[in-house]
């Protein structure tokens, strides 16, 4: 099964540099810049890629491996469950603003990392948002999202 | 003599040494924070210089670029997010051996090698400023070219996996780095219809994404996997420096990883990033282990901190000596010379040398105070540390968020930083190589470019890269960098044949 599982990976290194090196055929011609377009370079790096795929495929498929996988089913759900809390987290700080959304990521790595306790959960999420946003927004004036409509007006006074 | 003489106790004055303290202790901060770069802080700082004297002004902005370059491998080393651009590379070996228990010694040697690469810069830039600025202009294409070339070499030696895996890693690097306008034809390549790929992939949030992002994604299974009992690093973080033994044995890693900072700082429109990539190439590539790279080996820190560190010595020599700003940080800094009324040139040497000297002395004192000033900032961040990892792994995610979306207050990076998150996750787990993907990234374009642009000045004349004097010797290089190594294989093949 692992061998299956690096072909399949090899197979799907391969089709995204196939599907670049079409695409590269689509960039416009331009008469300036010299004979190397704008596709040259690009074309020369996928060429080479993917010959060295399929080189390393071909070696994968004779190696010995171990029975079993690189990456089974609880893995591949703790992954989607961390990725959905951070997109959560993108989409809602585009709304809520920066200090909005971060008790979201928080809270939710919070849980999935292993940490249980409500205390711990609601405080440190609350603490370290605020803290965050006092520190970069405000003293450091370092740029952060700051939401829409009322909370984006808000923001303003916070940070 | 004089000026030198004149320069040193101008430098040396009660208010100088004390905004060289403060421009330091700043800079530290500033670049152990995600999202605050080198040039962002002398930004920063600007403001507080209007009322001063200019040579106090320039010494604050100078000393505080020293300190934000060593500031960035704070978080480095202890969180894999570099706090600037120019740590990138800290990151490679110096978590690796924090996860080892190490933390402390690759803190240690981040501040020993940062001090040494400044001060080697600094010294160097007092006696050598004008002649190197003349060599700096003898760069052209096929020389930066030649210089990227040598930099990729060190990819086929990356890793400890498939050499096929690391170079097709690589490949992928080197294809990321096309993405957005071409700026030779200005060409949009790869925006797949979305304007938000206009300026193309930034390696900052791809670096962010493929290490720290994908790290928490990994713990957050490997913890499922113990019972959330997580793995315990060694958190009583305690700086050890580098001592006289490890000074010796490391000795030409020091004294090349310096000069290629210093080298590469002098070039205009290169810095501290491509000096650090450079330099843990050359290490890489001269290295008899190259496998352990990546796992926590202290040359993977060295290299790399000394080589940034000799590169800001490097970038004030073309600001000051032609008044042409190597980097953004310099551009700034430019900018403030000329708010207090000096315009860096050929004539700022003859009209002012005390001045230059005098800021080439604050940087000399600025790496010194780095040893203090390292401690106590790695003491404050060691306290994270101290965390559990379901607090740790959060913060470090919120640090990564500031830092991407900082970058061009731009949501997008954000994704982007995701994207690369879930990408790193993946090839950590089918044994592909991130560090060669960053590799390829960050010298892509720098490779790209000169080579179109040499073309068009040669009139698609290939052979101009070969029988350039400073272009064809470093090809040559990366010619044997390439070669040496399977050379000596089959030589200790044939070796181990005959007995």
């Amino acid at each position: 099964m692992r061998k299956v599982e690096e072909l399949v990976v090899h197979g799907v290194v391969f089709l995204v540099m196939l599907m670049l090196y079409y695409e590269t055929k689509t960039f416009p011609y331009a008469n300036i810049g010299g004979s190397l377009g704008a596709e040259w370079w690009p074309q020369v790096i996928l060429t080479l890629g993917m010959v060295l795929t399929i080189l390393s495929a071909g070696f994968e498929a004779r190696k010995e491996t171990k029975p079993g996988l690189n990456l089974d089913g609880e893995e591949i759900k703790s992954l989607a469950v961390s990725v959905a809390i951070f997109v959560v987290f993108l989409v809602a700080s585009n709304v809520l603003g920066f200090a909005g959304a971060a008790p979201i990521l928080m809270a939710g790595f919070i849980w999935q990392l292993g940490g249980r306790k409500i205390t711990t959960l609601i405080g440190a999420s609350l603490l370290c948002s605020i803290c965050f946003t006092v520190l970069f927004g405000r003293l450091m004036e370092v740029p952060l999202p700051r939401g829409t409509g009322a909370i984006r007006a808000l923001s303003y006074m916070l940070y | 003599m004089d000026a030198i003489l004149q320069g040193l106790m101008t430098g040396l004055t009660p208010v100088n040494l004390l905004f060289a303290f403060l421009g330091c202790a700043t800079g530290i901060i500033f670049g152990a924070l995600p999202g605050i770069s080198s040039a962002m802080g002398v930004v920063l700082l600007l403001p507080f210089t209007y009322g001063m004297e200019p040579t106090s002004a320039i010494i604050l902005l100078v000393t505080n670029f020293c300190g934000s370059t060593f500031g960035g491998s704070i978080t480095s080393i202890l969180f894999a997010t570099p706090g600037t651009p120019e740590s990138v590379m800290t990151v490679l070996d110096g978590h690796p051996m924090h996860k080892k228990g190490q933390g402390g010694k690759a803190l240690g040697l981040a501040v020993s090698s940062s001090v040494m690469g400044g001060l080697f810069s600094a010294l160097m830039m007092v006696v050598l400023c004008v002649p190197l600025s003349k060599v700096a202009m003898e760069f052209g294409p096929a020389e930066y070219v030649a210089l990227g070339i040598l930099g990729v070499t060190a990819i086929a030696g990356l890793g400890s996996g498939s050499m096929l895996k690391t170079l097709i890693s690589g490949c992928l690097g080197l294809v990321l780095a096309t993405f957005g306008t071409d700026e030779i034809t200005g060409t949009v390549r790869f925006s797949f219809g979305s304007s938000e790929f206009v300026n193309g992939v930034h390696f900052i949030p791809v670096m962010i994404g493929a290490f720290a992002l994908s790290e928490v994604f990994m713990q957050a299974i490997e913890l499922r996997q113990r019972n959330n009992q997580a793995q315990q690093y060694n958190t009583s973080i305690k700086v050890e420096f580098m001592s006289w033994a490890e000074f010796l044995r490391y000795k030409w890693v020091l004294l090349k990883s310096a000069v290629i900072g210093m080298v590469v700082g002098i070039l205009p429109g290169t810095g501290g990033t491509i000096a650090s990539v450079l330099a843990y190439s050359e290490v890489v590539r001269s290295s008899k282990e190259k496998e352990k790279f990546g796992t926590g080996m202290p040359e993977g820190v060295i290299a790399p901190e000394t080589a940034n560190n000799a590169s800001t010595g490097g970038a004030m020599v073309p600001t000051l000596t032609l008044g042409i700003p190597g980097s953004g940080t310099t551009a700034v800094i430019l900018g403030a010379f000329i708010m207090h009324g000096m315009r860096p040139g050929p004539l700022l040497f003859q009209m002012q040398p005390t001045l230059l000297y005098a800021v080439f002395i604050s940087m000399i004192i600025a790496n010194v105070m780095l040893f203090i000033g390292g401690i106590y900032g790695v003491k404050i961040f060691a306290q994270v540390s101290r965390f559990p990892y379901y607090l740790q792994g959060p913060l470090i995610l919120l640090l990564c968020f500031v830092g991407s979306y900082a970058l061009g207050v731009d949501i997008f990076n954000s994704w982007i930083m995701l994207v690369a998150g879930v990408v790193g996750f993946f090839m950590k787990k089918y044994k592909f190589n991130v560090a060669a993907l960053v590799l390829g990234l960050v010298l892509g374009s720098l490779i790209e470019e000169n080579i179109r642009k040499m073309m068009i000045i040669s009139g698609d004349d290939w052979t101009v890269f070969f029988t350039r004097p400073i272009a064809g010797p470093i090809f040559l290089l990366a010619a044997a960098a390439l070669l040496w190594p399977q050379i000596q294989n089959l030589i200790e093949r044939r070796k181990a044949g005959g007995k």
